[in-house]
C-alpha cells in the first residue's frame, strides 16, 4: 500500500527511516510561514515547489480506484491559493507604474485628452504612447523610450492591451482587473440534476465566493432520495474549470517577471520563438519583440 | 480509572498481538478499522480485503485472577467483496472503512460494516445445540419417504461444538456518491447515520431502500453539529465550531493540515474531540469559538509538510478515541507510535507498537522523538521515522484500561499493569 506512487522527480528521497540521504537541498523542509519572508526568493522557490507537486497530483491520469473527494478538493484548493497569490503579486507589481486606474487606459478616444490633463504625475513614456494610440503601438521609435527598468510597465502595458482587446472583442466594458480563467468550482454544476449542490471548496475565509449559495440555505435541505444512482457528475468534471495549462506556463516562466498575468499568457502562445533582433544589446530585446508582435496581432485584427 | 502512563502509578504493558509476523505484508491483511463493542467483550477488526474478524475475551480464569482475559478469534467472515462500477468504470474497494456495533438486544450480536459504498448489517449468532431426530428427514438431510414412517418422535436438542455464524441481515446501498468514511448509531437504536466527504445520510435500520440526506458544506477546520431532536431541518439548530486561524502560522498547507480526519463524542456527551493532521482538540459542546484543549501530536512534522504533501502522507486520516471515563485520549502517529494524553494531569506519553517490545506482560517503554539539537540515547530523530508504519486506528475498551492498536496488518492489545 504503503507509499503512494506519487513521488515525482523533485529530488526528494522517501523518508523510509533507512537513513537515505537526500539528493537535493530541501527547500520544502524549511519552516514555512513564520520565518520565510513572503517576498523573498526562498518563498517563491517553496511556492514553486508546492505548485509543481500540486500540478503533478492534479494531473495524474485516471486511476482505477475512485479518488477521494477530500484529497482532490484539498489539492485543488492549494493550487488555487497559490494562483491567487501569484495573481495578487502581479497586480501589486503593476500598480506603482500606473498613476491612473487601468480602466482609464481603455476609455474611448474622445475622452483621452481630458484624461491626459487629469493625470497628476507624468507617466512613463510607454504609458503616454498608449494613451495616444490605444490600439496602435506600431511606432518603433517608442521602443527606444523603454529602458530596463520598465519591465513592470511593460507587463502593465500588456495587461491593459489585453483588457482593451476584451473591449473590442466582447463589446462589453472592460472586465475587473483580475481576470479569472479559473472559474470557482462552485459555479460548475449547472448540469447537475441535484439542485442542492453545496459549495465544494470554500475560500480560506470560510465564505463562498460569488456564484455559490450561502451555506445556511444549502444546509437546511433534507430530502428523501431513492436508492437509485445519483446524477452527480464524476469527480473529474468538478475540476474542469481549473485551467492547468496556465500553471504549466507559469511553472516555466517563473524566472521572467513580466507577463505573469494569466491572461497575457494566452497571447504568449501565439508568439514565435524569440530570435535576436537589432536591439540585441538591450536586455529587453526579447520582450520588445514580443510586444511588437502582440501589437501586430492587435492591429491586424 | 487512570489513563496515561509515565510515573510509578500506571504503566502499559503488552498483552497480545494478532496477525502475521512476515515483513512482507499482504495488502488485504492491512487492518482498516478497530472497534470494541459496548461491553468490551468483543473486539471487531476490518481489513482491506473486506474481512471482519471478531475477537472475544475469555472469561477470567480462576487460576490466574490477576491477569485479564485474552482476546481470541470468535468469528471471521467476508463482509464485502470488490465490485466494479460499470457506469463510472471504477473499482469499488472492498476495504472495510468502519465497523459499528449495535446495542445487543437479544442473544445475537449485530454490527454495521461499511466499505466505500455499501453498508451491511450483520447478525452474529451462536449455535451450540442442534436438533436431532427429525421425522421427515435423515440425519444427513435426506428426505425420508413418508410412507416408510411408522412412528413419530419428538426431536431432541443435542449439544454441539459452538458455531458462530454471521449472516447479513440488511444491505444499504447506492446512497453515497463519494466514499463512506464513517457510520454512527443513534441513541434511539433504530436509526443510524452514514457520512461521506460531502453528505450525511440518515437510515432506518429496517428500511434499506431509502435514506434521508443532509447536505452540508465541507470546509476546513470547522465542524457543524446538528441537533436532530429539535427539527428535521438542520439549518437552524446547528452549532458551528471553528477556531480562528493564527495568521502568523499560515502556510501553503494550512488548509490541508486543518482538515479534520476524525470526530468523536465523549462518553459523557459533553465534549467532542477532533483530529487534524498535527493535533487533537477537545471542544466543549457549549462553546463554539475555540477548543478547550489542544494537544500536539507530532508538531515536529510541521517543518516537513512539503515532503509529506509530496508523498501523500499529509492526507493520512488519523483517528482518535476517548477512554471510558473521558479522562484520557489516544491517537496514532508514524513509526508505529501512538500517543496518549491525560486531560487531568496534562501528561502525555508516546508508545510504540512493535514486535520488539512485545514480550508477554512486558512494560512498554515511553518513546521520544528528537526534534533538534543533540539526540539523546533512545531518542529517534525525525528523519529516521518510518512513514510507512502509521497507526491510524486505535480503540479503547469502554470500561477498562485495555487498548487495541492497529499497526498495518497487526493488531496489538495492551493493558495496564496490575500493581
Amino acid at each position: 500500500m504503503l507509499f503512494s506512487e506519487h513521488t515525482n522527480g523533485v529530488g526528494w528521497a522517501k523518508m523510509t527511516g533507512k537513513g537515505l540521504k537526500r539528493k537535493l537541498p530541501e527547500e520544502g523542509d524549511l519552516p514555512e510561514g513564520a520565518t520565510v519572508q513572503k517576498g523573498s526568493g526562498l518563498y517563491s522557490a517553496q511556492r514553486q515547489s508546492v505548485l509543481n507537486i500540486s500540478l503533478d497530483k492534479y494531473n495524474r491520469g485516471q486511476r482505477l480506484l475512485e479518488p477521494s473527494l477530500r484529497r482532490s478538493v484539498l489539492i485543488a484548493n492549494t493550487l488555487r491559493q497559490i494562483q491567487e497569490e501569484i495573481r495578487q503579486e502581479a497586480s501589486d507589481s503593476g500598480t506603482p507604474q500606473i498613476s491612473t486606474p487601468p480602466v482609464a487606459q481603455v476609455s474611448p478616444l474622445s475622452e483621452s485628452s481630458s484624461l491626459k490633463e487629469a493625470l497628476p504625475t507624468p507617466t512613463p513614456p510607454s504609458r503616454l504612447s498608449m494613451e495616444n494610440h490605444p490600439m496602435g503601438l506600431g511606432d518603433s521609435d517608442d521602443w527606444t523610450l523603454l529602458s530596463s527598468e520598465e519591465d513592470f510597465s511593460l507587463s502593465s502595458a500588456i495587461s491593459s492591451l489585453l483588457k482593451e482587446l476584451d473591449v473590442v472583442i466582447d463589446g462589453s466594458p472592460a472586465p475587473s482587473p483580475q481576470r479569472t480563467p479559473l472559474g470557482s468550482i462552485e459555479n460548475l454544476e449547472t448540469e447537475k440534476a441535484d439542485k442542492q449542490e453545496p459549495c465544494r471548496a470554500e475560500s480560506k475565509h470560510g465564505g463562498c465566493p460569488e456564484g455559490c449559495r450561502p451555506s445556511e440555505t444549502v444546509f437546511g435541505n433534507l430530502e428523501i432520495m431513492s436508492s437509485s444512482y445519483l446524477c452527480d457528475v464524476a469527480l473529474d468534471d468538478l475540476f474542469l474549470d481549473i485551467d492547468t495549462s496556465v500553471y504549466e506556463r507559469e511553472a516555466g516562466s517563473l524566472g521572467s517577471r513580466t507577463l505573469s498575468s494569466a491572461a497575457s499568457d494566452e497571447f504568449l502562445k501565439y508568439l514565435p520563438s524569440c530570435h535576436p533582433s537589432s536591439f540585441s544589446m538591450n536586455p529587453n530585446a526579447r520582450d520588445l519583440n514580443e510586444l511588437e508582435h502582440i501589437m501586430e496581432i492587435l492591429v491586424g485584427s | 480509572m487512570a489513563g496515561v502512563g509515565g510515573g510509578n502509578d500506571f504503566q502499559w504493558c503488552f498483552s497480545q498481538v494478532k496477525g502475521a509476523i512476515d515483513e512482507d505484508v499482504a495488502e488485504a491483511d492491512i487492518i482498516s478499522t478497530v472497534e470494541f463493542n459496548y461491553s468490551g467483550d468483543l473486539l471487531a477488526t476490518g481489513d482491506k480485503g473486506g474481512r471482519v474478524v471478531i475477537f472475544q475475551r475469555e472469561q477470567e480464569s480462576k487460576n490466574r485472577p490477576h491477569s485479564r482475559g485474552e482476546y481470541n478469534v470468535y468469528s471471521t467472515f467476508q463482509s464485502h467483496e470488490p465490485e466494479f462500477d460499470y457506469l463510472k468504470s471504477l473499482e469499488i474497494e472492498e476495504k472495510i472503512n468502519k465497523i459499528r456495533w449495535l446495542p445487543q438486544q437479544n442473544a445475537a450480536h449485530s454490527l454495521l460494516s461499511t466499505n466505500d459504498k455499501t453498508i451491511k448489517l450483520w447478525k452474529i449468532s451462536e449455535r451450540d445445540k442442534k436438533a436431532e431426530g427429525y421425522n421427515l428427514k435423515e440425519e444427513d438431510g435426506r428426505l425420508r419417504d413418508p410412507f416408510r414412517i411408522t412412528s413419530l418422535r419428538v426431536p431432541v436438542l443435542q449439544p454441539m461444538d459452538l458455531m458462530v455464524e454471521a449472516s447479513p441481515r440488511r444491505i444499504f446501498a447506492n446512497a453515497h456518491t463519494y466514499h463512506i468514511n464513517s457510520i454512527s448509531v443513534n441513541s434511539d437504536h433504530e436509526t443510524y447515520l452514514s457520512a461521506d466527504d460531502l453528505r450525511i445520510n440518515l437510515w432506518h435500520l429496517e428500511i434499506t431502500d431509502r435514506s434521508f440526506s443532509i447536505l452540508f458544506c465541507s470546509s476546513k477546520g470547522t465542524i457543524r453539529l446538528c441537533d436532530m431532536r429539535a427539527a428535521a431541518l438542520c439549518d437552524r439548530h446547528t452549532k458551528f465550531f471553528e477556531e480562528p486561524e493564527d495568521p502568523s502560522s499560515r502556510s501553503f498547507f494550512s488548509e490541508i493540515i486543518s482538515s479534520i480526519s476524525d470526530v468523536k463524542f465523549s462518553h459523557s456527551g459533553r465534549y467532542m474531540m477532533t483530529r487534524d493532521y498535527l493535533s487533537v482538540k477537545v471542544w466543549d459542546l457549549n462553546m463554539e469559538n475555540r477548543p478547550v484543549e489542544t494537544y500536539q501530536v507530532h508538531e515536529y512534522l510541521r517543518s516537513k509538510l512539503c515532503s509529506l504533501y509530496e508523498n501523500d502522507c499529509i492526507f493520512d486520516k488519523f483517528e482518535c478515541c476517548w477512554n471510558g471515563t473521558d479522562s484520557a485520549i489516544m491517537t496514532g502517529s508514524y513509526n508505529n507510535f501512538f500517543r496518549m494524553f491525560d486531560r487531568n494531569t496534562r501528561r502525555d506519553i508516546t508508545l510504540e507498537a512493535s514486535r520488539e517490545s512485545s514480550k508477554p506482560r512486558g512494560i512498554l517503554k515511553p518513546r521520544k522523538v528528537c526534534t533538534g539539537g543533540k539526540r539523546k540515547k533512545d531518542e529517534i530523530s525525525v528523519d529516521s521515522l518510518d512513514f510507512n508504519k502509521k497507526i491510524l486506528h486505535t480503540a479503547w475498551h469502554p470500561k477498562e484500561n485495555v487498548i487495541a492498536v492497529a499497526a498495518t496488518n497487526n493488531l496489538y492489545i495492551f493493558q495496564d499493569k496490575m500493581n
